[in-house]
């Protein structure tokens, strides 16, 4: 995503206009989280040997991440609106009753009933509201008065035409489906990276170091966190929560009620037992015919051999579906039988019409006979039967069909949310970590180092970053440490040179002399000229004097006292060659002095 | 839009009166009563009438539009006055329409003037006159 020049000026302008800080250091020994104490500020001094604590402001972090981020509008409303609707549809499925042996064959009838509670809730949202107008007004316009008033009859030839009741909860379950489409495209945005990375500054530039021990091969702490996440109010993410869990307890209710639907349509088929005699009297047709010519005869016997074979192909149909009906367990099974439902009732429309419109009517005048009276009035009873399994078992079959597979649609895609919630890379950003100066590798009392938080976003040539938050400061060994450095020794005799003496300098002459110090130091932790002008130190001199000018260095020791970065040192000390005492400037070499590891020494593991 | 299941009455003749008296009180209906003749009653009494199918071979709905608020007032009173919630008397010009019961004929919800009235309103209407609000046998004979 390419971000214009101006929105990077304005946010780096909100950044350095006193923008929360984004994470806190402190010296870990010296950390105390009730006082705050050990803090590493800007421009400060830490123990170039310490470890520190790296406290992130999480809350601060993430309203950095929503200043950067752009914002969604409408996301809170949309989990507002499908936490609503999930929640209903569970209160609704659950009390909704597929199936009960003491209630009618139509299991639909409940619902309504479980819609009330339902109704109440909508009448106080206004947005529910307009969107169950728009669902009513739209059944309205779908369907016909007379198939809407044929719906409250279900001995009426309904072809699915479902109730008001149906049809609004099915749209709000599709809504539902929608909502949680939309409200997963607009999560699956791209991803910001929070990356914490350091450097140290010596005389030779700015070098990147490793902040933790944990990424052997990273050079940087990155954590990518979807954007979504950080446009997120706490209650949103609340509302994704409960929103997971609604979904997984509707798809549970929808799989179950499916499941007693097998028990519902094993008391739904009602012509299955008088198929049978249907066709014996059917067969028996032909032999009554006693009045009519040889065509007329062949073209009855035809048609009933006609309707022999639907009747037979029809209960091979019904002991087919009430063979599979038990294993109706889940809403895809009940997808997979309503096929077979629809081609029963499609056989059994066959069948009456077959009798109905061609052999009662080809019989027409002839039917007195007792045989053709038993057929017929066989007929009438089994056509009943056939009529109320045709209308039950396709209009309700549907319905429920619709009904409950819109129900786990709307669950399945709300579960799919559920997966970016346990995706919360965000609650991965730690609270605190920890930085170990000594895996830094090689660095120096003066050093600076650089801490950085920064937002990256996109990837590859199109990344565009923006630090959030800095922390520079200098690394000092805090306390007495030690160094040895080469000095220029000039020594003053305090004796004149004389007869009792073994000096053979020239009166006020100063001997030069190669030397080195011993030196101990005090780093100050709040002190920069202290540290970084003055450093003072007090140590041994070791030299090689020649006060008696025999060629032969003597062995002298002084106590020295060092100012200006060992530039200039002063001291008092004694030739143990000539046993004379001595004043003594020095000078340092412009040789950077060489740690000793008796005190505090710098240490490296890296 | 055709109206299947209204009863419109436009004057105050006494048949008029017996045919809206005998439809509440002769048959296990629930009743809804529009009273007026604007363009919002005239859109509430379609309205009703057609969610008057929705009865799902339950109890069975009708309709009763009053086109005139003057006509038939204290029969529509008293049925106001059955309210669960106290009714004032002078607030009638302001009704709009209230469904009744079945079988005793309660006033369960009360449309008044400037109450919104979309589908949800008038599903809800009916279903508080449902039978099922009243936890007494209805065929107790007191």
């Amino acid at each position: 995503m390419h971000r214009s020049p101006l929105f990077l000026l304005l946010f780096l302008l909100s950044s350095l206009l006193g923008q929360a800080q984004i994470f806190q250091l402190y010296e870990l020994e010296k950390y105390d989280p009730a006082t705050q104490s050990g803090l590493v500020k800007n421009n400060s001094y830490a123990d170039i040997n310490s470890t520190l604590v790296l406290k992130i402001d999480k809350p601060a972090l993430l309203q950095a991440m929503n200043n950067y981020a752009q914002v969604e509008s409408g996301l809170s409303e949309k989990l507002r609106q499908l936490r609503f609707i999930l929640e209903n549809q569970n209160e609704i499925l659950a009390g909704f009753q597929v199936y009960s042996k003491d209630s009618s064959l139509e299991p639909l009838n409940n619902l309504a009933e479980e819609m009330v509670t339902f109704l109440t809730k909508i009448r106080e949202m206004p947005d529910m509201r307009a969107l169950y107008e728009q669902f009513s007004t739209l059944y309205t316009a779908t369907y016909t008065r007379a198939q809407i008033r044929s719906t409250n009859n279900p001995a009426l030839a309904s072809d699915g035409v479902p109730r008001r009741d149906e049809f609004v909860l099915v749209k709000f379950q599709e809504y539902a489906a929608t909502l949680a489409q939309e409200i997963a495209a607009s999560l699956d945005q791209s991803q910001v990276k929070v990356i914490f990375s350091g450097y140290i500054r010596n005389k030779s530039g700015w070098r990147q170091v490793k902040l933790s021990d944990d990424f052997d091969t990273k050079v940087e702490e990155i954590y990518t966190v979807p954007r979504w996440q950080t446009e997120m109010t706490a209650e949103d993410r609340a509302q994704l929560v409960a929103i997971d869990s609604l979904a997984t307890n509707l798809n549970l209710l929808v799989d179950t009620k499916a499941e007693d639907i097998k028990n519902w349509l094993a008391d739904a088929f009602s012509a299955d037992e008088c198929l049978g005699n249907l066709q014996n009297r059917l067969q028996e047709v032909p032999g009554t015919i006693t009045s009519l010519a040889d065509a007329g005869k062949a073209e009855i016997e035809a048609i009933v051999a006609e309707s022999v074979a639907l009747v037979d192909d029809l209960s091979r149909q019904y002991v087919i579906a009430e063979d599979r009906s038990p294993g109706i367990t889940s809403v895809s099974l009940l997808e997979g039988f309503s096929g077979q439902l629809n081609s029963t009732a499609t056989s059994i429309q066959t069948l009456v019409s077959n009798i109905d419109d061609r052999l009662l009517t080809r019989l027409q005048g002839l039917t007195e006979a007792p045989e053709l009276q038993n057929f017929v009035s066989t007929y009438e009873g089994c056509k009943a039967d056939l009529a109320h399994d045709r209308d039950v078992l396709l209009g309700v079959g549907m319905r429920l069909r619709t009904l409950f597979s819109s129900g786990q649609s709307s669950a399945k895609f709300s579960m799919e949310l559920g997966e970016d919630i346990r995706r919360l890379s965000y609650d991965a950003v730690p609270a605190e970590s920890y930085i170990d100066l000594q895996g830094t590798g090689n660095r120096a009392n003066g050093d600076q180092m650089k801490v950085i938080a920064t937002l990256e976003e996109g990837s590859g040539d199109d990344a565009v970053r923006v630090n959030v938050d800095t922390r520079i400061f200098s690394l000092q060994q805090i306390g007495m440490y030690s160094v040895i450095k080469p000095m220029l020794l000039l020594a003053n005799p305090t004796r004149d040179p004389g007869p009792n003496s073994n000096i053979r300098l020239d009166e006020k002459k100063f001997q030069f002399a190669a030397s080195y110090s011993l030196l101990f130091k005090f780093g100050s932790r709040t002190s920069r000229a202290f540290n970084e002008v003055w450093q003072p130190a007090i140590g041994v001199n070791f030299g090689a004097l020649d006060f008696d000018t025999d060629g032969t260095p003597e062995f002298s020791a002084a106590l020295e006292f060092d100012f200006l970065k060992d530039y200039f040192a002063l001291g008092y000390g004694y030739d143990f060659g000539v046993s004379e005492t001595f004043f003594m400037l020095g000078f340092r070499l412009p040789i950077g002095a060489v740690p000793l590891p008796l005190f505090n020494a710098v240490e490296s593991t890296n | 839009m055709e109206l299947f299941n209204t009863l419109i009455i436009d004057t105050d003749h006494p048949e008029n009166r017996l045919a809206f008296i005998s439809l509440v009180k002769d048959n296990p209906f629930i009743v809804f009563v529009a009273i007026g003749n604007s363009n919002t009653v005239k859109d509430l009494v379609e309205k009703a009438d057609l969610l008057a199918d929705d009865h799902q071979g339950k109890i069975a709905r009708r309709v009763v539009w009053i086109q005139d608020s003057a006509i038939f007032q204290e029969d529509c009173l008293a049925f106001l006055k059955t309210y669960p919630e106290t009714f004032e008397e002078t607030v009638y010009p302001k009704v709009m329409a209230f469904t009744l019961s079945p079988v005793w004929s309660e006033t369960k919800y009360i449309f008044m003037k400037d109450d919104p009235t979309d589908d949800v309103d008038v599903s809800f209407a009916y279903w508080k006159a449902s039978l099922r609000e009243r936890a007494v046998d209805p065929d107790a004979t007191t």
